[in-house]
């Protein structure tokens, strides 16, 4: 994939995480949400976890963050390392452990 | 001159004997108006002959005598010892660039950087026009203010040398091909916009700016090769999106009408043996 691609989208999800920060963070007050200590209790947090609409969100949260994250991770160790063998290298790794997390943090969303 | 007052110049030489540095100080007496450059020539014919930096126009205008005053990369025939304000002035060779001896470097590898982005007017369709011009390029002054500040550019390697990514990042285009790149696309007479969007888009190229900024903090004539970087970026990314195409370069006009008695001026000739027929190499390529 092209580089600028790779950036294009590591910014339309910086702007995506701010949205759903935002959301996430006013789920413990009671803006949204029941309150701060009440929010994280589990029964709240079950039912929420009941909700698709809450689903979606920490969907889209999850893969939000992760891809960021890890565009952040490549990127930084593409600085120091110049021979493009090495950087394929990188990126397969990179994503083969993006796929195992992401699989992993969608585990409790799903179930 | 009258002097006054003593200055202590503490210099970081590079010894390629060695393979190390070696800090020497000399002591200058200074007079109002003495350039750094000046306290160097000084040290040379006073006190160590053996001193090697580099200097040509004097008058910021070359940029060839860039070296790192008091931890900050400065021109030092435009820098006045008094307008440092210190008793003592620390001197360094440039950072990011190979150690030749004491302050001189090896401007190599930045002008290979330079070259990559084609550092030049690209014309696609008028070859013949381009190598025995008749006529002019229209152009206008705001578009010449397009591009303007970026051709103040000295080439002096400051901003390579302030640039913490160069210093980390060996492959980095450098802050000063980039605005370069940038200045030739600003160009209304160019039509290289593609090609060199192609070259620059790559983690080693515009991607690769951590917006630290000191490039432009650091340039002598105030061009801002930090804000042709966000642009760069902007519109390789417009460029994806399918918003920027390949624009037209200026049209052919018939030159003004020489005024009667004053000489036609020539264009001038190829200096550099072979440099036309590699540059036709290049432009054949490029359009194959």
């Amino acid at each position: 994939m092209k580089e600028s691609y790779i950036r294009f989208i590591q910014y339309l999800l910086g702007a995506a995480i701010v949205v759903l920060i935002l959301i996430h963070l006013s789920i413990f007050t009671s803006l949204i949400g029941p309150g701060y200590e009440l929010g994280l209790s589990w029964e709240t947090v079950s039912q929420r976890m009941a909700n698709p609409f809450y689903d979606i969100i920490y969907t889209l949260l999850l893969f939000a963050l992760l891809t960021h994250g890890f565009i952040g991770i490549r990127n930084i160790i593409f600085e120091y390392t110049t021979s493009k063998r090495t950087r394929v290298a990188v990126s397969w790794i990179i994503w083969t452990i993006y796929i195992i997390v992401l699989i992993y943090g969608l585990l409790p969303i799903i179930k | 001159m009258e002097t006054i007052k003593n200055v202590k110049f503490r210099i970081k030489r590079w010894i390629p004997e060695d393979g190390r540095f070696r800090v020497d100080t000399f002591e200058v007496p200074v007079f109002k108006g003495m350039t750094v450059l000046e306290g160097l020539i000084y040290i040379k014919e006073n006190l160590d002959p053996s001193l090697s930096f580099r200097r040509s126009c004097r008058m910021a205008t070359c940029g060839i005598c860039g070296i790192v005053i008091n931890g900050k990369p400065m021109l030092a025939c435009s820098t006045q010892i008094l307008h440092l304000q210190s008793d003592t002035i620390t001197l360094e060779p440039l950072k990011n660039l190979p150690l030749v001896k004491d302050l001189v470097v090896d401007h190599t590898p930045f002008f290979e950087k330079q070259k990559t982005i084609k550092p030049y007017i690209i014309r696609k369709n008028d070859l013949d026009e381009y190598w025995n011009p008749t006529r002019e390029y229209k152009q206008t002054p705001r578009e010449v203010e397009e591009y303007l500040q970026f051709s103040y550019c000295l080439t002096c390697a400051l901003c390579y040398a302030a640039c913490p990514t160069s210093g980390t990042n060996k492959d980095y285009l450098g802050p000063q091909a980039l605005m370069n790149a940038y200045r030739f696309i600003a160009d209304n007479r160019d039509e290289g916009l593609l090609l060199r969007l192609e070259i620059v888009d790559s983690p080693d190229g515009c991607w690769g700016c951590h917006l630290a900024g000191s490039c432009s903090d650091v340039c002598p004539k105030g061009v801002d090769p930090a804000l042709a970087i966000q642009i760069l970026r902007k519109m390789v990314v417009e460029k994806d999106l399918g918003y920027l195409e390949e624009r037209k370069g200026a049209q052919l006009v018939p030159p003004l009408p020489y005024v009667e008695g004053v000489e036609k001026v020539e264009a001038p000739k190829f200096t550099v043996r072979g440099a036309k027929k590699k540059a036709e190499e290049i432009q054949t390529k490029y359009l194959s």
